[in-house]
């Protein structure tokens, strides 16, 4: 389902995903991208780099509460036999995204998928995507895993000249352009690919290997820790780091909620047991941990890697450490 | 001594509760304390009045308000479905707030979590693989808690010269469960050794790895081995100088673990997640993540 459509349309499509859903779109302040509340259809860019921040931060907040395990344990009455008062969940039930780029679709499909043998994130049906044409910058590798098919969204949406180009691609978004005054429709109108020059598809199953075989390259892995700080600016800027630990949130009122703090797998109690025993006592143990996770453990079990190319990590590094050339790196060691 | 206590849960069928049917694995149970034993100055056993459908070997997260997590095995043996027991350590925040509360308080805690150690079970029947080939269980200090549930339930039902149990502590004064230690030694092959031991100690002072060394071990055996991994690297290439298959050889590993469902990554440990996958591995699954030398490597 693809029309062209004038920007009064676009708009009244938006305010429309602005009243049914809480929406958060892809806006300019003080001359930067970010990913914010979206207030007014005007403000959401149709053309843009990637947001600084992802979905990440909204879906997964730091220091959130845990929805299931809402309750207030009330210490002013010790009593094990009264009964603990439960809050009532107030988190948003339909989210909208729009704005994001593809690579950040695709992430927020990936992470969804992780978490998807719980009920601790809403779910896909319960999130409205809608992508618009990306500006990569120099860091993008997002062509390094194949063909970027755009399959992640329910709406897609490029400039035409004036106008803008709609592409409905699924049902929910299909019906939310038919039911806003969209009436015309043209087949030929396609979605622009990403061209990124110099980003060939990676093996990813040769480096997949090459990582878990750390024995096979411990000089590489020695010298890429020797320049990483391990600050873990790359887990926070990554909308697919989602470490997290468990935390009790205490009040003044002697009351307390449990909730997840984001952690880094690069902090030093990461892997460490009672007696501060720890399995990863190395830098390089933590950085090694990071991309197998990445790009071993997560290629071997669920078939893709936990990252799409969006380059956040490069962006953040203060090291200057490029990691999709230090996995390229391992293709051809 | 300050009381903790943590109150029972709303009614469930409290309309004001959202999320909490859809939440299966990351529901948390409470369950009143019945009895408190002081085994050893840092540890103590908590019987707890209610049903926990588990498997020896797998684990719990017990949630301390106002201080967070611990990572527990239950300990208890099957038969009783009414109660099971906790054995908690004092050696951190949480665990040392949560050996100070008393009968009457409740512990809420989600699980039971992982794979816990296997069932030797043939078509035959569930004990017929020990009863033919026998069984060696080794732990080290707290190790003992989650093979406990094994222990206890086997006591009864097999043949003295199939079963034995090799449990080695630090000092004499942290040796745990010693009723259940006597009285097994009474029913099978039972060795305890403390490296150091105050005078009179029933048990042999030195390391568990000399008397496993010089015992004499059915070359067809089952091992199952809870403890420091440091532990495991000694006994394993005992176990593998005897003769013992590497498949099988299984294992408890001790990770950081937190949400006990697969997420929170703090568990990792190469391609596993220790909550998932395991905490109880075949040796020769996890043989690369435990760096054991190649010098020992028998290709088995």
């Amino acid at each position: 389902m693809n029309a062209t459509i004038n920007k009064h349309q676009l708009n009244q499509i938006i305010s429309y995903i602005m009243r049914e859903y809480e929406s958060f779109g892809v806006q300019k302040k003080d001359n930067k991208t970010f990913l914010k509340p979206l207030d007014n259809p005007n403000k959401l860019l149709t053309w843009t780099e990637k947001s600084k921040n992802s979905f990440k931060e909204i879906l997964w907040p730091d220091q959130g509460v845990i929805p299931q395990l809402m309750r207030d344990i009330n210490k002013r009455n010790g009593d094990p036999g009264s009964q603990a008062t439960v809050r009532v969940d107030n988190s948003p039930k339909k989210l909208a995204f729009l704005g994001l780029v593809n690579c950040d679709a695709k992430a927020l499909d990936i992470f969804l998928k992780e978490f998807s043998h719980t009920d601790l994130l809403l779910k896909r049906s319960q999130i409205l995507v809608v992508t618009v044409e990306c500006k990569p910058d120099n860091n993008c590798f997002c062509t390094a895993f194949g063909d970027l098919k755009f399959k992640f969204s329910d709406i897609h949406i490029q400039e035409e000249g004036r106008n803008f180009e709609i592409f409905g691609l699924t049902r929910a978004g299909q019906k939310i352009i038919e039911e806003n005054g969209v009436d015309k429709f043209d087949k030929k109108i396609k979605i622009r690919e990403i061209v990124l020059e110099k980003v060939s598809p990676l093996d990813l199953k040769t480096i997949s290997q090459e990582i878990d075989r750390r024995e096979n390259h411990h000089e590489y892995w020695q010298k890429i820790a020797k320049q990483c700080f391990g600050c873990g600016a790359c887990t926070v800027v990554c909308p697919l780091c989602y470490c997290f630990n468990q935390d009790f949130k205490n009040d003044l009122e002697a009351d307390c909620h449990e909730c997840h703090s984001w952690d880094s797998c690069f902090s030093a109690s990461f892997s460490q047991i009672q007696k501060n025993y720890d399995f990863r006592p190395e830098n390089s143990d933590r950085l090694h941990n990071w991309y197998h996770h990445k790009f071993s453990r997560s290629v071997a079990k669920n078939g893709y890697p936990l990252c799409t190319g969006c380059g956040r990590c490069i962006s953040s590094c203060p090291a200057n450490l490029n990691h999709h050339n230090i996995i390229r790196g391992l293709e051809k060691q | 001594m300050r009381q903790i206590s943590l109150r029972q849960p709303a009614d469930r069928n409290d309309k004001e509760i959202m999320n909490l049917e859809s939440a299966k694995n990351f529901q948390t149970k409470s369950y009143p304390i019945v009895s408190k034993v002081t085994l050893t100055d840092d540890t103590v056993l908590f019987r707890l009045r209610g049903r926990l459908d588990f498997k020896p070997g797998q684990f719990v997260e017990i949630l301390l308000p106002h201080f967070g997590n611990v990572t527990l095995a239950p300990c208890s043996g099957l038969t009783n479905k009414k109660e099971f027991e906790l054995c908690v350590r004092a050696q951190g925040s949480t665990s040392d707030a949560l050996v100070q509360l008393l009968p009457g308080d409740n512990i809420a805690l989600r699980g039971p979590y992982g794979h816990g150690w296997p069932t030797l079970t043939m078509s035959r029947g569930p004990l017929d693989k020990i009863h033919r080939d026998g069984l060696i269980i080794i732990s080290g200090g707290m190790g003992i808690v989650p093979l406990r549930p094994t222990l206890l339930n086997l006591e009864n039902k097999i043949h003295s010269s199939k079963l034995s149990l090799f449990a080695g502590f630090r000092r004499s004064v942290d040796v745990l469960f010693e009723p259940d230690l006597k009285r097994w030694k009474r029913k099978f092959k039972v060795h305890v050794a403390a490296e150091s031991a105050e005078p009179g100690f029933w048990g042999n002072r030195g390391l568990i790895t000399e008397l496993l060394e010089t015992g004499s071990v059915n070359k067809n055996s089952y091992v199952l081995m809870c403890g420091p991994e440091k532990m495991y690297q000694y006994c394993i290439k005992i176990l593998l100088k005897k003769g013992i298959d590497s498949k099988r050889i299984f294992l408890s590993l001790e990770r950081r673990m937190e949400c006990g469902i697969g997420l929170c990554q703090h568990c990792s440990c190469g391609k596993h997640l220790v909550c998932q996958d395991g905490p109880v591995f075949r040796f020769d699954e996890i043989k690369k993540e435990l760096n054991i030398e190649n010098s020992i490597d028998t290709n088995k």
